[in-house]
This record gives structure tokens, C-alpha cells and sequence, in this order.
């Protein structure tokens, strides 16, 4: 890989070790793809936050990098963390949230601006700007609606990243990496997020490791991209999606590429998805939770605003947890009506990425389906996937769910 | 008499000549969940402190780094990686944690072969990978 003065110098160690370290893994990350240069990027996004993600390995790892005068030399921003706040289902142990603190604090020290998995709405990117972004959600959603270019970096690499403002010049940095070889035509009309929520986990499963064109969403809402991204980004390694005349070029791409498989989804494909998913159990401690990823600022505002006008009919145990990006603004007053119904905002974290276990919570209710495909494993809860309609009736209404 | 098995490789990272005891899952292999940091132990496998440790794949993109970077604080790292398919961020683990990494250049290599030569002499040197008595 050819490397300027300035890159030889950082590599043998003429601003430290934290940065030499930095160099020495992307350059041998990118010789080992091929790559002929590093390019220089705007932003980074770190991934691996939670503390139950990462654990005191990852923590080692971050405190050394601090505390020996790493600081990032871009815009950057990180993955929200694990759920630090206390609620009426429990806490999670004092320990965990000391350690999960840290983290925080660490990163904050090295430059990091705030914490979200939805970085797109902190710095919007612009068309054809290079990025290291960790975050399956934040890359897709970048490649596919903006059409900035960043690989779906793991997120020690998106950090090291960020120390340099750099990335190796291979995967989609490339435009001839950007084509598609998957084909997919919906051929149902689609109508709700958590339609697109579960046709996003279909189309991964179907081209789990290459760059789908999709024809047939056209129409499709911001917000209802964003919901089938981030399902998508569970069930597939593919960086982007090109959306037929929603992809920046997308027509161009695809005039270049080759496919090599052809699938369409219809209707009975999403029923049987959908027929799949269980109810929950009575009696079993159940949280309800919109914001995997972070919410919009205009899907925020919204259900603040239906939260205060339909108000909750005898409120309970249960709470309904927001997902939000720690840079955004709550009024004292609004919090607390919003605490005395049992909503919380969880500004800057994560549920998804926290063993809610440890809460006393056995059940969660959402809407997205990356939190359905995670939760399990992460979480250690059930999941339920409802629409977000059906979630808000169910908790302002009070009523209580029987099961099956 | 046990006659030395030789493999291809190709070397991603590290050093150019490596010898440990032969450790092989036969299933993709995850740092977060399959391995415990305090010790290194793998069930079905046994302890990689050291190792040459032989996986088809490597999951989980996040944490793998990270605990191979624990692991090699502890002085119980694997002395070298060797698989069929190799991303960046394992490429980042490796590079972390000091630990070489190679890849087969044949990739259909039978893993249960290599699961009946655990526990014997692993040496890579000059991309072949010779696997025979202690």
C-alpha cells in the first residue's frame, strides 16, 4: 500500500503510540484487501458501546487508547450505550453501570460528540462524502438514501478510524464495489413500518452477503426506509441496498452490474413472517419499546405530542422506553408528564444492546425488527413485534395482555 | 508412524514462521461466547492458550477484537490464527492482540481431518502449514 510521509511518520510512531497502533492495523487491514492507499474521511462512527457488548476486554482496550492521548482528528460520534438509567422493572447492578460510565467517559475524553446509532440525523452526510461508520443501520442508510460511501466497519476498526480520520480505499469506497448482484421486485404494496420491518429481514435472508437492487419500493417513506434497513442489516453483511429510483444512480448501478440470483417477495411471504410471531404470555413482566434505531426528530415530536393528547388510562408497573439520540432536548415538563405516565426516554442508549434480564424485564413489545432479531440473544428477553399503533393503543389503554 | 499432514496458506499478518499445538473447531467460531478470557478454554476444544488454532470462519464483528486483545494481555492468546475467510475486522483483531493470522489457500479443506490431528505439532513456515508428531 503506498502511504504518504505524513502516514510513514504516524506508523513509525512520530505522534505516539495510540496512533501508530491505529496506523498499523488499518494499513494491514487494507493490504489484505488489496487496497493501494488510505483516503482521508469526515466522519466516524464507532460501534460497540454497551458494556455487555464489549465487556472489560473492550473497556482495557478504550482506557489504554484515552489515557495514552488518543483523541479522534474527525467529526465522531458512537453507538449508544447499555441502559444505565434506573426504572421501575429494576437497574441493572451498580458494578455494570460503573463500568458502562466509563466507557462513556473515555470515549467523550478522546472527542466523541454524542451517542446514537442514528448518526445520520446529528451530521447529515452529503452525497459521495467518505466515512467510517460502524452501526449496520447507519451504513445502510447512508449508502442506500444518500449515497455517501462507508463500509460497515466493525467498531474497534471505526474507532482507530476516527483516531487517524482515515480509512483504507477498498469495499465501496469504490464505485465498482457498489453494484449489485442480488435482484429482488416486491411485488406486494407495503404500507406499515413493521411491514417493512419484517420485508427487511426477508430480503437479507435472501442475499445475506451481496448488494440487492429492489424495485418496487419507490414510493417508500423515510421512515419506512429506515425500518427496513436496519432489519435488513440483521439478516445480511451487505453494506447498502439500491432502491429503484431511490438510490442516488441507482439505475446506473445496475445497468453495470451482474446478477447472479432473482428472488420476489409477495404478501403470503410477509403473512407467513408475520403468523410466526407469538403473543406474550400473561403474567410475564413486559416493557414496551419504540426506537430501535433512534427515533427521527420528527417521529419524536409526533408521539410526544399524540402521547400528551390521548393521555394513559390507569398507568401501571409497565413502561413504554423511547429511543433517542443523546443530543436531543427534553423539557422539564414534558419529562416529567411523560414520567408520571410511564414513559421514559432513553436518550443516548440502547435496550437492545442491554441485558435487560438483569432489569427484571422477561418481555419486550417493539415494533423493529433488528430489536426482534436481537433482543433474544443480547437482551436475554422474548420479543413480541407489534405495529406502532397497536403498541401505543395497548399501553395508554391499560389494557392488560392476556396472551393467547 | 504418523506422517506430517501439510497445508497451503497465505499469511495476512504477523510473523512468517509459527509452531504451537494444532487446536481446530470444526464450526464458525465466535471470541464472544466460545472462549473464556480468564483461561482461554473452548468447549469441545480445550484450551487456545498458545495454539494454532484452526476455525472455518470467525463470527461476531463487534467484540472479537477485543477479546483476542484481552487474551493476549493475559498471555494466553493463540500464537496463530488459521481459516478459510478472513474480514477486516478479524485482520484488526490480530493486529491488536500480536497474533499472526494465515489463511488456507485451498478452501475446501476437511475439517474433520484436522479435528483427528488436534493436539499435535502445528508449524507454518514459508505458507505451508505442517501438522505431525510432537
Amino acid at each position: 500500500m503506498y502511504l504518504t510521509k505524513e502516514e510513514e511518520a504516524i506508523l513509525n510512531g512520530e505522534l505516539g503510540y495510540p496512533y501508530a497502533l491505529a496506523m498499523k492495523v488499518l494499513t494491514t487491514v487494507g493490504d489484505s484487501l488489496g487496497a493501494e492507499r488510505l483516503i482521508p474521511v469526515v466522519h466516524a462512527h464507532v460501534s460497540g458501546i454497551s458494556y455487555f457488548n464489549i465487556g472489560d476486554a473492550g473497556l482495557e482496550f478504550i482506557e489504554s487508547l484515552a489515557t495514552s492521548g488518543a483523541r479522534f482528528q474527525v467529526f465522531t460520534t458512537a453507538n449508544p450505550y447499555a441502559v444505565v438509567a434506573r426504572s421501575s422493572y429494576g437497574s441493572l447492578p451498580d458494578d455494570l453501570i460503573s463500568k458502562q460510565l466509563k466507557i462513556v467517559a473515555y470515549l467523550r475524553s478522546m472527542g466523541a460528540r454524542t451517542f446514537t446509532c442514528a448518526p445520520y440525523y446529528v451530521r447529515r452526510p452529503s452525497y459521495g462524502e467518505h466515512l467510517a461508520w460502524a452501526e449496520s443501520n447507519a451504513v445502510l442508510y447512508t449508502n442506500s438514501l444518500i449515497g455517501a460511501w462507508s463500509n460497515r466497519e466493525g467498531g474497534p476498526l471505526a474507532l482507530l478510524e476516527g483516531i487517524l480520520g482515515k480509512t483504507y480505499a477498498s469495499g465501496v469506497h469504490l464505485r465498482e464495489e457498489r453494484r449489485p448482484r442480488c435482484f429482488v421486485a416486491v411485488k406486494t404494496k407495503v404500507s406499515s413500518p413493521l411491514h417493512f420491518s419484517i420485508l427487511g429481514l426477508k430480503i437479507g435472508e435472501l442475499c445475506p452477503d451481496s448488494i440487492p437492487y429492489v424495485e418496487g419500493l419507490e414510493n417508500m417513506s423515510e421512515e419506512h426506509a429506515r425500518a427496513f434497513l436496519a432489519s435488513f442489516g440483521s439478516t445480511s453483511n451487505a453494506p447498502m441496498v439500491i432502491f429503484n429510483k431511490l438510490t442516488p444512480e441507482s439505475q446506473e448501478l445496475l445497468k453495470d452490474s451482474s446478477i447472479d440470483e432473482k428472488f420476489s417477495v409477495d404478501l403470503n411471504d410477509l403473512r407467513d413472517a408475520l403468523l410466526s410471531f407469538k403473543d406474550v404470555q400473561g403474567g410475564e413482566s413486559v416493557l414496551y419499546f419504540i426506537g430501535c434505531p433512534h427515533l427521527s426528530p420528527n417521529e419524536f415530536t409526533y408521539l410526544l405530542r399524540y402521547l400528551r393528547s390521548r393521555g394513559r388510562r390507569s398507568p401501571d408497573k409497565r413502561e413504554l422506553w423511547l429511543g433517542v439520540s443523546e443530543s436531543v432536548s427534553l423539557d422539564e415538563e414534558t419529562a416529567n408528564y411523560l414520567s408520571k405516565i410511564g414513559v421514559r426516554v432513553v436518550k443516548g442508549m440502547c435496550p437492545v444492546t442491554t441485558k435487560l434480564s438483569l432489569m427484571g424485564i422477561n418481555y419486550v413489545i417493539t415494533d423493529s425488527g433488528k430489536a426482534l432479531y436481537y433482543m433474544p440473544k443480547l437482551a436475554g428477553v422474548k420479543v413480541v413485534i407489534k405495529d406502532r399503533r397497536e403498541i401505543l393503543e395497548e399501553f395508554l389503554g391499560g389494557v392488560q395482555n392476556e396472551g393467547l | 508412524m504418523c506422517k506430517t499432514k501439510v497445508y497451503e496458506v497465505s499469511r495476512i499478518y504477523g510473523s512468517r514462521s509459527v509452531c504451537g499445538e494444532l487446536k481446530v473447531s470444526t464450526h464458525s467460531f465466535s471470541f464472544l461466547g466460545d472462549v473464556v478470557v480468564e483461561n482461554a478454554e473452548v468447549r469441545g476444544v480445550g484450551t487456545i492458550a498458545r495454539s494454532v488454532l484452526v476455525v472455518p470462519a470467525f463470527v461476531g464483528s463487534t467484540v472479537g477484537p477485543y477479546v483476542l486483545y484481552a487474551l493476549s494481555k493475559r498471555g494466553l492468546a493463540p500464537k496463530a490464527l488459521v481459516t478459510k475467510s478472513v474480514d477486516p475486522t478479524l485482520v484488526a483483531g490480530c493486529v491488536l492482540a500480536g497474533v499472526s493470522l494465515y489463511k488456507f489457500v485451498n478452501s475446501s479443506v476437511d475439517f474433520s481431518e484436522l479435528k483427528s490431528l488436534e493436539g499435535l505439532k502445528a508449524c507454518i513456515e514459508e505458507n505451508l502449514l505442517r501438522i505431525g508428531p510432537p
